[in-house]
């Protein structure tokens, strides 16, 4: 089958595979008929994650049809539309089994990467790099689901598949890092990143009962999005001070919860090949952590600080003094899919969450390269491109 | 100053950075784990799944058959590590349900004393699992095992240790379309 594969550091290409089949017998094969671009895709792309090999199968935010499933797969019918959640949940462990599925203690096949970098190993995603189990991801003309009934989720009828895609990771990202946000009546929420995430993660916000929610960025067109379809604040961070501009738009007392939305290739003035060849010779990638510094920096005291941003390794200039002495609650996590999937479809089917507007471009798979760089220049208003392995 | 000041500061911080990121990572080490995991299950059922030899050999890497001898002694089968084949005979010389079960192999390789110790695990997390091998040195068994009792922890828990999947593309084939992304 044709997969559209890491090359390493920066490139990405269309190549054969083998398909995959069923090796456990919770397993269920999805015959892909769309898969989304995501921003974290970026991260493993551009070589800040490690374990990734030439030949991983990127791709995890994704639907598709059942066509084959293992012997103990109870609640999946082939020929079922489903949209699938990145992260693989084995349902028995102490974690899944308190709805914390991302921290799954089993699905990853080899957690050795994971226990050194990070002391321990969270759960296994689809499209990642070995550092999550290595798992083939959905930018492909099919895709191995392991622990397939936990983990794909039946579409509403009345839903499209172009709304129904973002129910996989964006949604519930974005759901999960406001409730993260504890929100209560009157508080205001700031967002920053208006790409899927930040934009789901501001109408999660008011959802849940915000008073006001604002959306930093600097992409123009994003945030006109953002204005037009979720219906909050937007400020310019190009154009304006984003402390002084959050100051005045709470009187002082700077927002209640901060969402951070963009993760560790984050503007800082220097840019993505800052570190270039000393980063190298030294084999180190700091991330940038811009965004969770002006979060901590703008929030209130005794408030709430979300990261939903991807980070994988090591940052510095982190603001530990302001975030002990303004008694700041620092929350993150990647999202539960299997807590927050049927959340984020019923919010849909309800009409309270709107998704559909985020695909900007449409293509067959053959063109993923293409796809990420226009993704990644955030060129001709590209907000998500979803490839269709099927055409 | 000007344009000579502000290109040092900018180098400097980058400078600075780097050193920090360098300085982080060394902490970031290979660390031994100690062969002990906490299953989310009572005790008795974990030790029930231990103490069934033929059941455990099923879930444990390398093993390819065990026979009972009698309640106390089992003949194992072991393929995969070392130069072929490994036998051995292991004897149970304590058995404490559902605490504790000890045991002593015999044969060259694998030859090691074992002692398994099930303790129930605070506000219902389930059963704390511990291991203790001495074998001879060079520890080769020890160093399987903790991946060995991962590997129960997934069967009691997941009902099935997950396979990696299949991945058997060569390092380089030519891309049918491709490009910077």
């Amino acid at each position: 089958m044709k997969a559209l594969c890491w090359e390493g550091v920066g490139r990405v290409a269309v190549r054969t595979v083998p398909d995959p089949r069923i090796e456990n017998d919770r397993d269920a094969i999805v015959r892909v008929t769309a898969s989304s671009v995501c921003g974290s895709d970026l991260h493993l792309i551009d070589g800040y994650v490690p374990g990734m090999r030439v030949g991983d199968v990127l791709g995890h935010e994704f639907v598709g049809e059942v066509v084959e499933t293992g012997p103990e797969v109870r609640t999946l019918q082939v020929g079922e539309q489903v949209v699938v959640g990145p992260t693989i949940g084995c349902g028995g462990c102490w974690f899944c089994d308190t709805d914390q599925w991302a921290l799954c203690d089993n699905t990853n096949p080899d957690p050795t990467l994971p226990e050194r970098l990070w002391g321990q190993s969270p759960a296994a995603a689809l499209g990642s790099s070995q550092v999550a189990g290595g798992l083939a991801g959905s930018h492909a003309e099919y895709v191995r689901v392991p622990f397939a009934d936990y983990g794909a989720y039946r579409i509403p009828l009345d839903l499209t598949p172009e709304s129904a895609i973002y129910a996989s990771d964006a949604a519930p990202t974005g759901w999960m890092a406001a409730e993260m946000c504890d929100i209560h009546g009157g508080d205001i929420v700031a967002v920053w990143g208006a790409g899927a995430v930040g934009q789901l993660a501001a109408r999660a916000a008011a959802v849940l009962g915000a008073e006001r929610v604002v959306v930093i960025d600097r992409v123009t067109d994003r945030l006109a999005t953002a204005r037009d379809n979720v219906g909050v604040d937007t400020l310019d961070y190009t154009g304006v001070d984003v402390q002084e501009a959050l100051l005045e738009l709470t009187a002082g007392r700077g927002p209640d919860a901060c969402i951070e939305a963009v993760g560790m290739e984050a503007d800082d003035g220097v840019g993505p090949d800052g570190h270039g060849w000393a980063g190298r010779l030294l084999g180190v990638r700091p991330e940038r952590p811009t965004a969770v510094r002006e979060a901590i920096l703008a929030c209130r005291k005794g408030g709430t600080v979300a990261l939903s941003g991807a980070f994988a390794g090591l940052a510095d200039g982190f603001p530990l003094g302001a975030l002990m002495h303004k008694g700041l609650t620092l929350r993150s996590g990647q999202q539960h899919a299997q807590k927050y999937l049927p959340v984020v479809l019923d919010q849909m089917a309800r009409g309270d969450i709107r998704a559909d507007y985020l695909t900007t471009h449409s293509m067959p798979l053959s063109e993923g390269p293409r796809g990420y760089d226009l993704f990644r220049r955030r060129a001709d208003g590209c907000l998500r491109v979803i490839f269709r392995p099927q055409d | 100053m000007g344009v000579a000041g502000a290109a040092v500061g900018y180098l400097g911080v980058r400078a600075v950075r780097l050193m920090a990121a360098v300085r982080a990572g060394a902490e970031i080490g290979v660390r031994r784990r100690p062969p002990a995991v906490t299953i989310h299950r009572p005790p008795t059922e974990v030790y029930a799944f231990w103490r069934d030899l033929p059941n455990l050999a099923r879930t444990l890497g390398h093993v390819t058959r065990v026979d009972e001898v009698d309640d106390r002694r089992s003949r194992w089968v072991l393929e995969g590590i070392g130069p072929a084949r490994v036998e051995f005979t292991l004897e149970i010389v304590r058995d404490e349900p559902p605490r504790l079960i000890e045991w002593r192999a015999g044969d060259e390789l694998l030859a090691h004393q074992g002692r398994v110790e099930f303790t129930r695990a605070p506000g219902n997390r389930g059963t704390e699992v511990r291991l203790h091998v001495a074998g001879p040195p060079g520890g080769r068994i020890e160093d399987l095992l903790y991946g060995e009792l991962r590997r129960v922890k997934q069967t009691l828990e997941g009902g099935e240790v997950l396979a990696v999947g299949r991945r058997d593309l060569p390092a380089r084939v030519p891309a049918a379309t491709g490009g910077r992304a």
